[in-house]
């Protein structure tokens, strides 16, 4: 069996039955789904009702301008007094209320005054947001009938302009949808750029463990140090994929579950407030469209084509960080590990510029540079870049991880052997082009 | 035939010449010993022996063939800093290490049973090398070093640490090794130990050989002509232009024969003079002062 291929599988079964590895790969993806479902969760879970009184002396109308008004929902209910404000402050409390909206007759819909809240507890953001809202839309309403405007007008006045984007190259023509494009694609940034940082840390971390235990030497006496350093890299890598496929299997499958879960409630939503948010229907069919639109990108070309950055990304920076690792040892050095992250950290900042001219210069230029290639070309992958520049980039990435492979190799070789000198750049310089 | 010979070997880190044309040539089924002070070039010769590193000039014969990849299969090495993965079984840690020398999954398992049985340490096989003593994880260094049954076995400071049970039970195994046809190296600075197992030895200092041969040729040849004799009866008178008493204490004296003179006529003297000779011998000089003595002079060069 290749000594390299008993290197990868000693580097891989380590690490991935450390329980750490379970935790963080388990339980990480987990959490985050919690967080994204438990407001949904909470609200709906949540029976502690605020129920609040409501005497109109604003005599706008007969009845009252806010008789019957409010929406009722699963943390605010709105029970109409009859009697005086004064009577109600005594009885509030023994009649089950938590507090009492009163309108006054100063109530001035034009200013927005007069309008106070008694209770013994003050009242929660959320509940007297909502409050506000509902009294604004009631006013709203009677406002714009006094002076004829009907909301077949305000819907039109208030009618967006929207810009279909299409796209037209070689790869045929399609609708794009430059929000969704953003969000996919600085996800996808981000994601290449965690990667190439956490496992990039993890093989400078497992280099120096070699050095500093000592069995870097037992070691090379049995396995050409570029065996070990590739062995390494690519054990690593292959943890880091095992994690990424199993993240992805959790979270579709939660999104799944989450999916069903949601949409009912965004139905519930939709029947229980018909009139509060004359924007809400509007939204829905926007999130739709959306929906629409992620389905409709060329998955597999972008799925693939991540693949292969997150690929060749990863293993770019990790034969530099192996690098670092072997040059420095047990105390680390953190100009030279800087030095490393550097690029990543420019490629974000870059990536940021990107999404908003994703076909600039600095975009494409930085694209063909292998440094910041990966992340770059990944943010843009959802604006469908020419094909040629998608090609060009990628090849700049192969020849990349190929120099920096050769390159860590050449100073690896002597960096593990090396004890207690601190290492300067020129001396790493030199170490390149030492005879093996 | 030789094991491994070594022919005008040179190596350069950037400008410090680490090795000056070393040449040197060990016998199949020998003890072998090289000695030098800290930072002579030992370590940098046992790396090119080991293939860890390559020379820049010369070549490097191992079995009659010139130095090639696998040939690190046949041989074992234990560095003078030891290492493990602290976080490994001991018993995945042998396999690793076995196979990594080319021995198969199953054959490295047998092979590593084998041994720790032997070693009396099978209640190990499932601890990790961290809840390990340092003298437990010697052995098991050992073990990796030799598991793999090389013909040449390259031992750096091999004792240093050990507790002396261990010392003389790794001393053992060592010979049985020898004795089974492998060829063993040992790097040391410990002359007393070399005395006591090398039968060759190669004294190297800044990075040249200055002395190599058979430990009872070098010792001959740092002879000083001298020469301990214990008598019953003090009273001897020795010829100081002939014999030169170094020093004495009580009975016992030590004489430097003057160039010319032989035992023989320091033998007659004494019979001359009809002592009674309690013991007479020739004294050689420690490798020790003959390390020291060389270094020494070749710092003064």
């Amino acid at each position: 069996m290749n000594k390299t291929w008993i290197i990868i599988k000693r580097e891989y079964i380590t690490r991935v039955r450390k329980k750490l590895f379970l935790v963080t790969t388990i339980l990480a993806p987990l959490g985050i789904a919690l967080i994204s479902v438990l407001p949904v969760l909470m609200s709906t879970v949540s029976t502690e009702k605020t129920v609040i009184g409501v005497i109109d002396d604003s005599k706008i109308d007969s009845t009252g301008l806010f008789f019957e008004k409010f929406q009722n929902d699963n943390s605010l209910e709105f029970i109409y007094l009859t009697n005086s404000y004064e009577q109600a402050k005594n009885e509030y409390t023994s009649s089950g209320l938590n507090g009492i909206l009163y309108i006054s007759p100063e109530f001035n819909m034009y200013e927005g005054t007069g309008v106070e809240y008694y209770s013994q507890e003050q009242l929660g953001l959320k509940s007297q947001s909502n409050i506000e809202k509902q009294m604004s839309q009631i006013t709203r309403e009677l406002k714009l009938a006094k002076i004829e405007i009907t909301p077949e007008i305000i819907d039109q006045l208030s009618k967006d302009v929207r810009i279909k984007s299409i796209v037209s190259n070689e790869q045929g023509t399609q609708e794009g949808n430059t929000a969704i494009a953003t969000m996919i694609g600085s996800i996808m940034g981000f994601v290449i750029y965690i990667v190439m940082l956490m496992y990039g840390t993890m093989v400078m971390r497992g280099v120096m463990e070699e050095k500093t235990n000592r069995i870097a030497e037992v070691m090379v006496s049995s396995v050409k140090p570029f065996q070990l350093m590739l062995g390494k890299i690519v054990g690593i890598g292959m943890v880091g994929l095992t994690q990424f496929i199993i993240w992805i299997i959790i979270v579709v499958s939660i999104q799944m579950g989450v999916g069903l879960f949601y949409g009912e409630q965004m139905a519930q939503l939709q029947t229980m407030q018909p009139g509060v948010g004359m924007e809400q229907p509007q939204n829905i069919t926007a999130l739709a469209k959306a929906f629409g639109d992620i389905a409709q990108l060329p998955w597999v070309y972008i799925v693939s084509s991540f693949l292969f950055f997150f690929l060749g990304g990863y293993l770019l920076y990790a034969a530099l960080f192996a690098a670092v690792g072997s040059a420095t040892g047990e105390e680390g050095d953190q100009s030279l590990t800087f030095i490393v992250t550097l690029p990543v950290i420019i490629s974000i900042m870059i990536m940021i510029n990107t999404l908003e001219q994703p076909n600039g210069t600095l975009a494409i230029v930085s694209s063909m540079i292998p440094f910041t290639a990966p992340i770059v070309m990944c943010a843009r992958l959802p604006f469908h870049p020419p094909l040629w520049q998608l090609i060009l980039s990628m090849l700049s990435l192969t020849g990349g991880f190929i120099f920096t492979t050769w390159l860590a190799g050449r100073i690896y070789r002597v960096g593990i052997l090396m004890y207690g000198k601190k290492v300067t750049l020129k001396e790493l310089g030199k170490w390149i082009f030492y005879k093996a | 035939m030789a094991i491994l010979e070594l022919k005008q070997v040179n190596k350069y880190y950037d400008k410090y010449h680490a090795l000056r044309d070393v040449s040197l040539s060990i016998e199949p089924q020998s003890i072998f010993g090289l000695l030098g002070p800290n930072g002579a070039g030992k370590t940098t010769m046992i790396r090119i022996i080991t293939g860890i590193t390559a020379a820049d000039k010369g070549d490097v014969v191992f079995n009659d063939k010139p130095f090639q990849e696998h040939h690190v299969e046949e041989i074992g090495y234990m560095p003078e800093e030891r290492g493990l993965y602290k976080k490994m079984k001991v018993w995945e840690q042998l396999v690793y290490l076995a196979q990594l020398k080319g021995l198969s999954a199953k054959d490295a398992k047998d092979r590593v049973y084998a041994w720790m049985e032997k070693m009396d340490i099978k209640d190990w096989w499932n601890k990790k090398i961290e809840e390990l003593s340092k003298g437990m994880s010697q052995k098991i260094q050992f073990i990796s070093t030799v598991v793999h049954e090389p013909r040449l076995i390259i031992l750096d400071e091999p004792f240093s640490g050990l507790d002396p049970v261990n010392s003389v039970l790794i001393q053992n195994e060592i010979e049985e090794l020898r004795l089974k046809g492998a060829t063993i190296l040992f790097s040391t600075h410990r002359m007393e130990q070399v005395e006591e197992i090398c039968e060759q030895i190669a004294l190297i200092n800044k990075g040249k050989i200055i002395l190599n041969g058979r430990v009872k040729d070098i010792k001959q040849q740092f002879k000083q002509n001298l020469y301990s004799v214990e008598l019953l009866d003090p009273g001897i008178q020795f010829r100081n232009d002939y014999f030169n008493v170094v020093s004495r204490d009580a009975n016992q004296f030590k004489i430097k024969l003057a160039n010319g003179a032989t035992s023989k006529d320091l033998l007659k003297t004494l019979v001359e003079q009809d002592a009674d000779v309690l013991s007479f011998r020739e004294v050689l000089p420690s490798l020790n002062e003959i390390f020291i003595k060389q270094v020494t002079e070749g710092t003064h060069e």
